[in-house]
């Protein structure tokens, strides 16, 4: 019994930090034909079986599309072998973390507990015998455990201080060895999701016939395209999943004849407008400074629906205008707002703008 | 004898600690809120991207919110001042953990701006101040004329937008320059709104 329990202490608090650090998986969408990645994108543990459900998005460059299942920001993660893994260090995770604890204080406190009956009144107790036999077996057990810990930890630390010293880790790859790494290739069970947006230079093409192509703003000019920039500031590659209009005139008008859906103060956006026309589409207005449209109003194609002004995750007056389809993806509105002939006041062949969107994907080049 | 009686105390005492840190973190701690869909959209979502002519720009988004009497919220909040010349006000209780934080500044001075979401277990909600706002008639910046609360001895103004609601609860003048705050929240009630409040005015 002894030595089972010290082998159970000695594998478990061994295999202990590679569990504690057994902490991401990520899903990836292989690019076909490619040793590369499409895509991919960190979930975050629910539950003790973390698959076979939706579960949030972590981090990592998400298509950002809503499908069936599941909401925005969240994904349907069906189950692969590589769950058991995950699924091993959630129970081992559940044993120390929920389990252990109280089991040893338990403990503990009846070992205090004998010790201090014991002294208080021995023979009127358990007996003296068997008391400080008993005692004598618990001590030597802690004392087992307590070198095991020690020896291991120690083993553990020197290591990793080895890896890290020598450089190990960096040269063969294995930045973070100890750590578990479940990469999930999307599976084709996965609900149907739209692909990833990716953006090309706005040369623009004939709009489609189920959009509409009224102009948000009378002249002016689009200072910031639809795609992927970076900030000059803090470098962060994000995408912009609209058009900057700058403007002498500052009345914004209703690109799409439709239905209100959103009037007000939007976050980030500011105070903006969202109309739903009856193909789908969504226009979306932001940075607006005020607004005479509320939600579930109809408004014709050219109503005035605002002004522009600055509120907003905004610097200086403009509009940002945004379309999107009915699956909730972003297109480039430059393609239908051609004829509004807004002129280009941006370098196309600028550093700051990826038109491959592959900045805006990939996390290393992403801001956090 | 005497030693035997003090090891048992001190057993007694590491039992009972462990036990009772235990139950602390598992019951009685906070526990961090999840964030909705609805918040998710309304203030993670993101459509805008930086603004692009920022000269100074500090951007926070936390995976899981963080609790805001952590030291890290404290670094960052320290991070997100200093861009800032007014005070940024927050709630100032333990059960508030923030989602996401930025501030920036334009080229123009007047253009800086704070936009703050947070978490409580009853949902999630915004703090901004945006100077945008600050020409802006408040009776007229909306179709729908906002009811005016007295708070605590202060005029504040209430929209319900429906799919968010939207109070402007207070307006500081820095050098000629306005700088209004605002509480929004696209799940909370007025009710829930004004209790934030409470604890920011503390």
């Amino acid at each position: 019994m002894k030595k089972l329990s010290i082998i159970f202490f000695f594998f478990g608090f061994a295999l202990l930090p590679f569990f504690l650090k057994a902490g991401s998986y990520e899903i990836i969408k292989p690019k076909e034909g490619s040793s590369e990645s499409e895509y991919k994108y960190e979930v975050e543990y629910q539950g003790l079986v973390p698959c076979g459900k939706c579960v949030n998005i972590k981090s990592g460059e998400y298509p950002g599309t809503t499908d069936s299942k599941c909401g925005t920001n969240q994904q349907y993660v069906p189950c692969q072998i590589c769950h058991i893994f995950i699924v091993i260090s959630n129970v081992i995770k559940f044993f120390y973390s929920e389990l252990l604890w109280p089991l040893l204080g338990v403990l503990i406190s009846i070992l205090g507990l004998m010790l201090l009956l014991s002294e208080i009144h021995p023979v009127a107790f358990v007996g003296e015998k068997t008391v400080f036999e008993g005692i004598e077996k618990v001590k030597e057990g802690i004392k087992s455990t307590a070198f095991a810990l020690f020896f291991l930890l120690s083993l553990w630390f020197l290591i990793n201080l080895f890896f890290m010293v020598m450089g190990v880790a960096e040269w063969t790859g294995l930045r973070e060895w100890f750590k578990i790494s479940c990469t999930i290739k999307e599976s084709p069970l996965a609900p149907e999701r739209a692909p990833a947006p990716t953006p090309s230079p706005p040369t623009p093409s004939p709009p489609t016939p189920s959009a509409t192509s009224g102009c948000p703003v009378n002249g002016g000019s689009v200072n910031s395209p639809f795609g992927c920039r970076s900030h000059p500031t803090n470098h962060c590659w994000r995408m912009h999943n609209g058009i900057d209009i700058v403007s002498s005139d500052k009345n914004i008008y209703a690109a799409n004849s439709g239905e209100v859906i959103a009037a007000g103060n939007m976050g980030n956006c500011g105070i903006g407008v969202k109309i739903r026309d009856e193909n789908g589409y969504t226009s979306v207005y932001c940075h607006l400074g005020s607004t005479n449209v509320r939600i579930g109003q109809k408004v014709g194609q050219g109503a005035q629906i605002g002004t522009m002004d600055s509120t907003g995750v905004s610097t200086g007056d403009h509009l940002h205008f945004g379309i999107m389809d009915s699956q909730g993806n972003y297109q480039n509105p430059e393609n239908f707002i051609a004829n509004c002939n807004y002129s280009k006041n941006y370098n196309q062949n600028s550093p700051n703008y990826d038109w491959s969107g592959e900045k805006c994907r990939n996390s290393d080049t992403r801001c956090k | 004898m005497v030693n035997r009686k003090i090891l048992s105390l001190i057993f007694l005492a590491i039992g009972l600690s462990i036990l009772f840190s235990f139950f602390y973190f598992s019951f009685f701690k906070p526990k961090v809120p999840t964030i909705s869909q609805k918040a998710r959209n309304f203030y993670l979502e993101e459509i805008i991207g930086p603004p692009e002519d920022a000269e100074k720009i500090f951007s926070q988004k936390y995976s899981l919110p963080v609790p805001i009497s952590g030291k890290k919220f404290k670094n960052d909040f320290k991070k997100a001042q200093e861009i800032l010349p007014f005070e940024i006000l927050i709630p100032k209780e333990k059960k508030y953990f923030a989602m996401d934080i930025l501030s920036f500044s334009g080229k123009e001075k007047g253009t800086e701006k704070f936009f703050g979401a947070f978490l409580t277990e009853k949902g999630a909600f915004g703090i901004f101040v945006d100077p945008g706002f600050s020409e802006i008639d408040s009776q007229s910046v909306f179709p729908q004329k906002p009811e005016e609360i007295n708070f605590k001895g202060r005029k504040i103004y209430f929209w319900d937008f429906g799919e968010s609601k939207l109070m402007l609860f207070d307006k500081k003048e820095i050098e000629g320059k306005k700088y209004p705050y605002f509480l929004d929240s696209p799940e909370l009630s007025k009710e829930d709104l004004l209790k934030i409040l409470e604890d920011i005015l503390k």
